[in-house]
């Protein structure tokens, strides 16, 4: 191999190393880790028990009843959430799209909610605006002539969907809005030409012009959501029972809540089974909208 | 309905429904806000109150009682330098990606998200176990380690789909006029990458003031950011609303404003190219 | 021996055998230009000279150095590109004075260098602009300023006028010949246009699929192009080709005679080599394309073209005879080759 040859072959590849292999690392390590914790026994408050432990932390793991709600919390969480975002988002990117008095301004207030943190966020819908006698929402309710919803107890996992649906509507409707600015005027106007109304021009013109967009945030918000954590932690943590506890949680709890670090790990490989999973389908689903 | 033919009244509508909303969604951020300056009886009054003589007592309590700045500056620290250094190694990396792909950069491309997918939880044990072996429990080094690799597929992601967009021939254009590969960084890459280098490192600066997993789990009061201070307010204290709210806006304020001003910026590579 | 040559140089993208073991040898001061269908691996061999592409067998010779293997920005050569590649974040003046700087040049000479640069071209009320606010031949001509402020061995031209309008590309072409006169730089030009190959090149090199048919002169490869590849790629209408059984005193081996449109005679049907039925008139003013359908044609197969410098008589649909004088005819074997020229 000759000096450039091997020197235009060689550099992108030193460029490309410190990324990949810190990324490498950060993946292997803790993964071996978790497999070898899953298969002994391991427990912060008995050091004395030590030893292989076979496939007992994965049958203890998925015996536990709080095993199967917590698979279906996190699936219904995840699609709950996107399926809101999508949609509202898709709804107001619409609405804001053309001009009107202070779309600055509103843009500002949308996006807002986007750069709280998660601990705040839970905190604040926790107590001021789902409190059942104090709460804001409790108000409105009395005000309509309503009885207050307990939301934590009542709509445990609900609660929480609407808090990180909050959060992360801004985010669509930004992403969207950006994709509709880029729609092809002609094209629109060519259609009302034909007579086509709005709801055809939104199913044959916007919706495919989106798809990218949709895409994108799909993608995103599934790589955020599928291990919500903050915002449980700080409020339902995982009750009543385990009406709100998703994957993540339930391994914490596990780890640090009954020091069981054995069946922890055999619940940490479980999601990362079904991160896995659900990155097939993903990828599989819309990862063609990605290519060029 | 083209522009030209909506009604004036359409518009009306329009425009009012979308304030509605607007004021909807940052309605919590604004009660939080009015909270924060109520005295604790005013805070859970019922109705609310909105118009009371406001009160700097809420502030000045959670600085002396938990030391607000250290904890801020523990923020502003480790998002700050996690983010520089998640550039430092995504940049070359996304470069090498735009303008050299072979046949496996979408599949490592991929790979890298996929890391991002696996829950945190996954690794806590280990890395927690790690942490306290070598000492780093509880330390803002290991946060921005950890930060930074968090953040570091997205990063790579965000920056790629921006230097894509870079016609290759400017590059070999300079390589022609006798840049090497420095000089291409320099005089090419930075300056028509500085809109995605903007806008990746805006999001991962805000990403990285918010996390909370990692900072819960692995920092007491050392290294604690703000999301742990506002955690710490969150329990036994649940019901003392106005000292809790002056916590939290002081936690979201900076990174709150700061968004404001950078949004127009952070979406742009936030798009990951899906918007040309 | 050659200022620059390349001699059996490959180039593979994958199982794609892009360029087959190319020669070729360019004197200094010598204009040539590569022309070729589209896909025929006209940039790929431009852009193996500049560095861009590795080469991967033969070698290549420049100044009697071999730079086979020397990264671009050592080789001391200048490109223009299709799409220009200017630095849209630099004013026009640091565009052209790049790469000066970079190689440390002193101010006051990159200073001379590039005002001198900008007057030869016009562009001096320019200088402070960025790409962007400039017309696309003003942007043109900045990509030409860039490599000339250089002053590089040789300049290298990747179909610069093709984003220009028929206009401006007219004008374009005649200042690109100007410079070239002016600064006697060798220049390689790639182009898919045959007009600015022919007027544009010292030696023209025509390829295809990777490898060279023919390099000569412009003349030499319209009156004695080696194959029917060649005299039907340069020529504008195409030569005509005519299949030769049932066509009296053609040489032996001949399947297709080869006769371009001004050596075309329409005769009278009496005894005419091809009789036929007149199908179109097109009349340009300075010259008159007559088409006729040879009787027993196919309707899809081309219509032979007659070019006459006068103002025709016929009408559409009149019959006629066609004929052609043999020594301005080209006879094609049955491999495509040019009897007259490999005999
Ligand atoms: N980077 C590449 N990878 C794979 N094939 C390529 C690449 N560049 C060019 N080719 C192929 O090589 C051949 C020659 O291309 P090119 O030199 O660009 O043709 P031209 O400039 O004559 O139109 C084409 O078949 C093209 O598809
Ligand atoms: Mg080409």
């Amino acid at each position: 191999m000759s000096d450039a040859g091997l020197k235009s072959r060689l550099v992108p590849r030193l460029l490309l190393a410190p990324a990949v292999s810190t990324l490498l690392l950060w993946m292997i390590v803790p993964l071996a880790m978790t497999v070898y914790f899953s298969f002994i026994r391991y427990n912060l408050m008995r050091p004395d028990v030590t030893g292989s432990a076979g496939w007992m932390n994965y049958e203890f793991f998925i015996t536990n009843p709080a095993f199967g709600d917590a698979v279906f919390n996190t699936l219904l969480l995840l699609g709950s959430t996107v399926l809101v975002t999508v949609v509202f988002g898709l709804l107001i990117a619409l609405l804001i799209n053309d001009p009107f008095p202070g779309r600055a301004l509103v843009r500002v207030l949308l996006i807002s909610p986007f750069f709280v943190m998660p601990t705040v966020n839970a905190l604040l819908w926790k107590h001021m605006m789902m409190n059942p006698i104090y709460g804001v929402l409790a108000q409105v309710w009395t005000f309509f002539g309503w009885t207050p919803i307990d939301w934590m107890t009542d709509f445990p996992l609900g609660s929480i969907i609407i808090m990180i649906s909050w959060q992360w509507l801004p985010f669509a409707v930004l992403i969207f809005v950006t994709a509709l600015q880029s729609m092809d005027r002609e094209q629109l106007e060519a259609s009302e030409l034909d007579g086509a109304t709005y709801l055809q021009q939104l199913r044959y013109l916007y919706l495919p012009h989106m798809a990218r967009a949709i895409s994108v945030v799909v993608m995103i918000e599934v790589i955020f959501l599928l291990s919500v954590f903050a915002e449980i932690f700080v409020t339902t943590a995982g009750g009543p029972g385990t009406a709100s506890t998703n994957l993540a949680f339930l391994i914490f709890t596990e780890a640090l809540l009954n020091f069981d670090v054995g069946a922890a790990s055999a619940g940490a490989v479980f999601a990362i089974i079904l991160a896995n999973i659900v990155a097939i389908f993903l990828i599989r689903m819309i990862g063609k909208n990605l290519e060029n | 309905m083209s522009f030209a033919q909506k009604s004036k009244s359409a518009t009306v509508i329009r425009s009012s429904v979308a304030w509605l909303i607007a004021l909807v969604m940052f309605f919590p951020i604004l009660f939080l806000t009015v909270t924060a300056f109520k005295t604790e009886l005013q805070a859970i009054a019922v109705p609310s109150v909105w118009f009371f003589e406001p009160t700097l007592e809420n502030f000045t309590e959670v600085q002396e009682r938990s030391d607000y700045l250290h904890y801020a500056w523990n923020s502003v620290l480790t998002s700050v330098m996690s983010t520089l250094l998640g550039l430092l190694i995504a940049i070359p990396a996304a470069f090498s990606f735009a303008f050299t792909p072979t046949r496996r950069t979408k599949d490592i491309l991929m790979w890298m998200l996929s890391t991002k997918m696996m829950p945190a939880v996954g690794a806590l044990v280990p890395i927690y176990v790690l942490s306290q072996k070598t000492g780093l429990l509880d330390t803002r080094f290991a946060l921005i380690i950890i930060f930074t690799m968090m953040n570091l597929p997205i990063m790579v992601w965000m920056l790629y789909s921006a230097f894509k967009d870079i016609p290759h021939e400017i590059f070999e254009a300079a390589r022609m006029d006798g840049a090497g590969l420095w000089e291409e960084f320099r005089h090419v890459l930075l300056p028509l990458g500085m809109g995605g280098i903007a806008s990746t490192g805006l999001l991962c600066l805000v990403l990285a003031w918010n996390e909370a997993f990692w900072v819960l789990n692995l920092t007491s009061s050392q290294a604690g950011t703000l999301a742990s201070l506002v955690a710490s307010y969150s329990s036994p204290e649940g019901l003392f609303w106005a000292k809790l709210s002056a916590v939290s806006v002081l936690a979201i304020a900076p990174i709150v404003v700061f968004g404001w001003f950078s949004q127009k910026q952070l979406v742009q590579g936030l798009t990951f190219g899906a918007v040309k | 021996m050659a200022f620059l040559s390349l001699n059996n140089v490959d180039k593979f993208y994958g199982d794609l055998h892009a360029i087959k073991s190319v020669n070729l040898a360019i004197e200094q001061g010598e204009f040539v230009v590569f022309v070729g269908p589209s896909g025929c691996g006209k940039s790929t061999l431009l852009r193996m000279i500049a560095g861009l592409e590795t080469i991967d067998g033969g070698t290549l010779m420049l100044g009697g150095n071999d730079i086979t293997h020397v990264i671009p920005s050592k080789r001391d050569l200048a490109m223009v590109f299709q799409s220009y590649a200017l630095y849209p974040h630099m004013s026009v003046e640091d565009n052209m004075s790049f790469a000066l700087r970079l190689a440390g040049e002193d101010k006051a000479v990159i200073a001379k260098k590039v005002a001198e640069a900008a007057e030869k071209l016009d562009l001096e009320p320019y200088l402070k602009r960025t790409p962007r606010a400039l017309s696309g031949g003003q942007r043109q001509r900045v990509a030409i300023g860039r490599a000339i402020v250089r002053q590089p061995k040789v300049f290298l031209f990747d179909e610069p006028l093709s984003n220009l309008d028929a206009a401006l590309r007219g004008q374009t072409r005649v200042e690109i010949a100007r410079l070239h006169r002016e600064l006697g730089a060798t220049t390689v030009y790639v182009t898919h246009d045959q007009v600015e190959a022919m007027t544009l090149a010292d030696r023209v090199v025509v390829l295809r699929a990777g490898h060279i048919e023919q390099v000569g002169t412009p003349l030499e490869l319209y009156d004695a192009p080696v194959n029917k590849f060649v005299a039907q790629f340069i020529g504008m209408p195409q030569m005509n080709l005519i299949k030769t059984d049932g066509i009296n005193g053609v040489p032996a081996g001949a399947v297709e005679a080869g006769v371009r449109t001004e050596h075309m005679q329409i005769t009278d049907e009496g005894n005419a080599r091809i009789k036929g039925t007149v199908e179109l008139i097109e009349s340009l003013g300075n010259e008159t394309l007559i088409h006729v359908r040879p009787d027993g044609a196919d309707s899809h197969e081309m219509p032979l073209i007659a070019r006459q410098y006068s103002r025709s008589e016929l009408n559409m649909g009149a019959r006629v005879g066609l004929g052609w004088d043999d020594s301005q005819a080209h006879y094609f074997n049955t491999q495509g080759e040019n009897l007259r020229i490999t005999a």
